[in-house]
């Protein structure tokens, strides 16, 4: 590392960094704090808890807070278990495996609209999913599913199965990262001292793999959070709740009801807290991940 | 030969598998770009096609008794009627509306003539306007081309802004250490995952304050707050891996410190700030909920897609909005790819 | 029939590289053998399909009796120190020693009975409940080679277990590694570049090259009956003096001849009477090769002149560089010798010292 040149407070190249504190003191820091504000004020600007009170009261919020907690929890199973099994089998150079990693990287570049057309034109009664089912035999034309029509758990499930066909390949990737950087020693050890593969998966790879493997889930927490587009996109407002999608209907369609405006505020707290916990839990891990040393 | 069978049922399981990857992951890519250029008609059509179609094969019908006209397009083993008409203007929108077809009033008139001479129904080709959903979402739609440059331009502000703040915190944390070093670093990993809705809402008070409200400038600035940290973050590792001893013999053969900065460093860090600026683009183009939340009249594309999915019942106008929404978003995510990895240690791709 | 044999064993990566192209090697029971080549040469993969980390292409592998060229590795019976170590970072150092013997169903007692007993072999008792990241490198490799020991095994298999050590922690290793194998008796088969290590080492040194065996023989065979051009180009430092030239005969004394024309220079190699059959090659071309530490030197006497041009002291020994037959030439004396650049001084070849290759298939020319 450097030894500053120059001597003194003022001439240190720290001052550079004058601009960038300013600007998250104007744009991140004080609409944090008044967004937090916001949440604890009745109308009349006094503090109080009502919103919360209030929010909680309303079905749908606690079904958006169900909601969400029942996507980020199964999305985030079903994709760590399929990005890994991904993971591992592109982890083995084949032919053309470069070509089936570029492959399976698309969905990540989908922008969220995109992907909620893309389903959309799958989803309805003439979609291409029916249109498919149809074409393998496994539906009758004369009686298509319609899967917009699903709610409930139904509908959530649907979501999960979009969302994981988006990003299973960004979790993939740092899965991928983790076992390409593996010392392949390590595994090559258990299967000579007699561990079979499933025990060597299990008592060494998963191990050694575990502070990526959080760090996956919970970069995958944060985003499952916050989602509602797709949900919006595909089965319209009010349909699946989600807490995201709670402050789009705030902002969007409600926007002149009574509440609206603090409704959306103090569900971006709660939604900002939740992700501040999960960030929290990623730099104890990363910290463990530099603590615990090379592996090689 | 057990081995050979092993052999052979391992090489099964692996084709199976690489089938169902790249057919769950093109399948669906491939229908929805069908479906971007499908007609009104076809999308209604039931199974759709993989494949876009260029012609309708047709037949046109006079019906002496009631002196009118009937087309009909083939489906499956029979042709099926889906317009009867006597007026050409009325075959003719039809035609341009439900089936992608531009055919002139005229050229309607000589078919209706030919049709009227032949005493069965006469075989005619219907060419579709290949790209007319692309036309009529981008040309004929009002506003889109404004959303467009909208998302540009936000894009263009997102990148400008975090490129000079984020570069310059880039440099300095990877060349000088001071005492807050640790804390900033830590501060601008939590910024780069703040979820932009609670940012969204309580800045849009300040923006319609500042006179912004509405304008692709004030989504920038919110696009500019995580993508700001981020920049910093990839140009820091990148600054970081350019040896000092580089911008020293520079300075030791008699460069001043910006011009060793101009000419050495900065050329070394310029796939860094390419790729910082493409992700920049990214989250300016992708990104939906801040534009909801800080857009009235000017709607980036993004927005814009997705209001026009809500109001249209079938996807296929806005599935060409959404493929040309896809487009940079694919070539940029591909070019950045290896950074991607380098966000999370080293993939070799 | 030998404890190991390996029988035309054949290795062909699916992009199309043969690794190694026919390996036929026998193994007795005890033995410590060393695979020794230039990076690529085929013996860390001979070594890793003896391991049954790489699939077999052609050929089988017999150990005590039983054919093992397609088990996995779990089954063949084998301990493995890794290039790296491959001491799992999760486990601290009894774990990593236990770990193996737990997969052998071993009953817990026992287990820590064997812990302690090869953790007092390798000095590693005061580290036992550590983890590998709080280790030296050198404590690292004691980690390994404990846990190698403590699975009692039919083979013991050695990849480059010295390469990412220092060159002073090296030579330690190498010693107690040594003095390992003489105390267990473990048939052991250990790969290395290192020529050093492997002389030092070896029961027996297996020379490889370009996926073939180049030589098999003593650390003594293969140093200084060296039966290719590549073995005594390989073995060596500094490496022997190797120069393409003529035979011929003057005076009753042998001439090795370079360059031809104007510029032809010629080396006297001493009394024909020293090469018996060498008639048979006089006017051919061969290969000719002089290790440095056979070449002394003598005041001028008219025979093989010239003048030393770099003399690098060594301390222990003192290597010169003249000019022979157009090429560099290195010459290894013993102690520290008094002599300035640009001497002059005639060279004593030891006749019985000079080895000859065949132009064609590489091979030493015998001449009795």
């Amino acid at each position: 590392m450097h030894v500053s040149r120059r001597t003194g407070f003022f001439k240190s190249p720290t001052w550079f960094l004058v601009p960038v504190v300013i600007y998250y003191a104007a744009f991140w820091i004080r609409p944090t704090i008044s967004v937090i504000i916001e949440s604890f004020t009745d109308k009349a600007g006094a503090f109080s808890f009502s919103n919360y009170v209030r929010l909680f009261s309303q079905e749908a919020i606690r079904t958006a807070f169900l909601n969400t907690v029942l996507f980020t929890v199964g999305s985030a199973i079903i994709q760590f278990v399929l990005a890994f099994a991904l993971a591992l089998w592109l982890n083995k150079k084949f032919r053309f495996s470069n070509l089936v990693l570029f492959i399976t990287l698309i969905p990540m570049a989908f922008p969220p609209a995109a992907v909620g057309i893309l389903w959309k034109t799958g989803l309805y009664r003439f979609g291409w999913i029916n249109s498919f089912l149809c074409a393998i035999g496994l539906m009758n034309p004369a009686n298509p599913v319609d899967w917009m029509s699903f709610r409930n758990l139904n509908a959530v499930m649907l979501l999960i199965v979009v969302d994981t066909w988006t990003v299973l390949p960004s979790v993939m990737i740092i899965l991928l990262a983790g076992l390409q950087n593996f010392n392949k020693e390590f595994e090559e050890a258990g299967w000579v001292f007699g561990a079979n593969k499933f025990q060597t998966l299990k008592d060494i790879v998963f191990p050694i793999m575990k502070p990526t493997i959080i760090t996956a889930m919970i970069l995958r927490m944060i985003a499952a959070v916050q989602v509602w587009l797709i949900a919006v996109m595909i089965f319209g407002y009010n349909v699946v709740p989600f807490l995201v999608e709670r402050i789009a209907y705030n902002v969007d369609v409600i926007t002149f009801a009574k509440y609206a405006r603090k409704d959306a505020y103090t569900i971006s707290v709660i939604v900002a807290a939740i992700v501040l916990i999960s960030v929290s839990m990623y730099l104890r891990v990363s910290g463990d991940k530099q603590k615990g040393g090379e592996t090689t | 030969m057990s081995v050979r069978r092993g052999k052979l049922w391992s090489r099964t399981v692996f084709l199976l598998i690489l089938a169902t990857v790249a057919g769950v992951v093109l399948l669906p890519v491939f229908y929805f770009l069908t479906i971007s250029f499908a007609s009104n008609y076809e999308a209604y059509q039931f199974p759709a096609k993989i494949f876009p179609t260029f012609s309708y094969p047709a037949q046109l019908r006079y019906n002496a008794d009631k002196k009118n006209y009937t087309l009909l397009i083939k489906k499956g083993a029979d042709f099926e009627a889906v317009k009867t008409t006597s007026d050409t203007s009325d075959f003719s929108l039809y035609c341009k509306s439900q089936l992608n077809v531009l055919i002139a009033s005229s050229e309607v008139q000589a078919l209706f003539d030919k049709a009227k001479g032949a005493d069965h129904a006469i075989p005619i080709k219907l060419k579709k306007a290949f790209f007319r959903n692309y036309v009529v979402f981008f040309i004929l739609a009002e506003g889109t081309m404004r959303a467009l440059f909208n998302s540009l331009k936000a894009a263009g502000w997102t990148i400008l802004i975090s490129l000079v703040l984020g570069g310059v915190t880039g440099y300095i944390l990877a060349r000088y250490k001071f005492r807050f070093s640790n804390t900033f670093s830590t501060g601008l990993l939590v910024v780069r995952m703040f979820p932009a809705v609670a940012l969204s809402l309580p800045l849009v008070v300040y923006i319609v304050r500042m006179n912004l409200y509405d304008t692709p400038f004030a989504l920038a600035i919110v696009y500019s707050v995580p993508n700001i940290a981020l920049t910093a973050w990839i140009t820091s590792s990148i600054f970081k891996g350019i040896s000092v001893e580089l911008e020293e013999a520079a300075m030791v053969f008699g460069a001043t410190r910006l011009k060793t900065l101009l000419t050495i460093t900065f050329p070394l860090a310029f796939p860094a700030i390419v790729a910082s600026s493409l992700y920049a683009f990214l989250a300016a183009w992708n990104d939906s909920i801040t534009a909801l939340i800080m857009t009235n009249d000017n709607p980036t594309l993004a927005l814009l897609v997705y209001r026009t999915v809500g109001s249209s019942t079938i996807p296929n106008l806005p599935a060409a909005g959404a493929v040309v929404l896809l487009v940079p978003s694919l070539v940029f995510t591909f070019i950045i790819k290896n950074y991607i990895n380098q966000l999370w240690g080293n993939v070799a791709l | 029939m030998s404890y190991l044999e390996l029988n035309s064993l054949k290795k062909t990566y699916p992009n199309g590289v043969t690794a190694v192209k026919d390996i036929d090697l026998e193994i007795e029971k005890g033995e410590f053998v060393v695979l020794l080549g230039p990076s690529g040469c085929g013996k860390t993969t001979t070594l890793r399909m003896l391991a049954g980390l790489e699939e077999v292409t052609e050929g089988s592998i017999i150990l005590d009796g039983k054919d093992i060229t397609h088990l996995p590795p779990r089954q063949r019976d084998i301990s493995m120190i890794f290039q790296s170590y491959a001491v799992w970072p999760h486990m601290t150092v009894a774990e990593n020693i236990a770990y193996p013997l737990k997969l052998r169903k071993m009953d817990k007692q026992a287990i820590a009975a064997k812990v302690q007993e090869v953790a007092k072999i390798c000095k590693i008792v005061d580290y036992l409940n550590r983890y590998p990241a709080q280790l030296s490198g050198g404590q690292r490799q004691r980690v390994a080679v404990a846990r190698a020991l403590a699975v009692n095994s039919k083979l013991s298999l050695m990849d480059e277990p010295l390469s990412n050590l220092d060159a002073k922690l090296r030579v330690s290793v190498r010693t107690f590694l040594k003095e390992i194998h003489r105390n267990t008796g473990a048939t052991t088969i250990f790969v290395t570049h290192d020529q050093a290590e492997a002389m030092a080492l070896a029961d027996r040194i297996v020379v490889m090259n370009e996926g073939r065996i180049e030589q098999v023989g003593s650390t003594r065979e293969i140093y200084n009956e060296c039966e290719s051009l590549f073995t005594v180009q390989f073995m060596g430092t500094p490496p022997a003096n190797i120069q393409k030239v003529a035979l011929a005969s003057s005076q009753g004394r042998l001439v090795a001849a370079a360059g031809g024309g104007e510029g032809a220079m010629s080396l006297d190699l001493g009394d024909q009477s020293a090469f018996p059959g060498i008639e048979r090659l006089m006017g051919e071309e061969v290969f000719l090769a002089v290790r440095p530490e056979n070449i002394g030197i003598g005041e001028p006497n008219g025979i093989n002149e010239t003048s030393i041009e770099i003399v690098e002291p060594q301390g222990a020994y003192t290597i010169l560089v003249t000019n022979v037959l157009g090429g560099e030439w290195k010459i290894m004396l013993e102690g520290d010798v008094d002599i300035r650049i640009g001497q002059k001084v005639s060279l004593e070849i030891d006749p019985g010292k000079v080895m000859l290759y065949d132009t064609q298939n590489k091979k030493r020319i015998s001449l009795t």
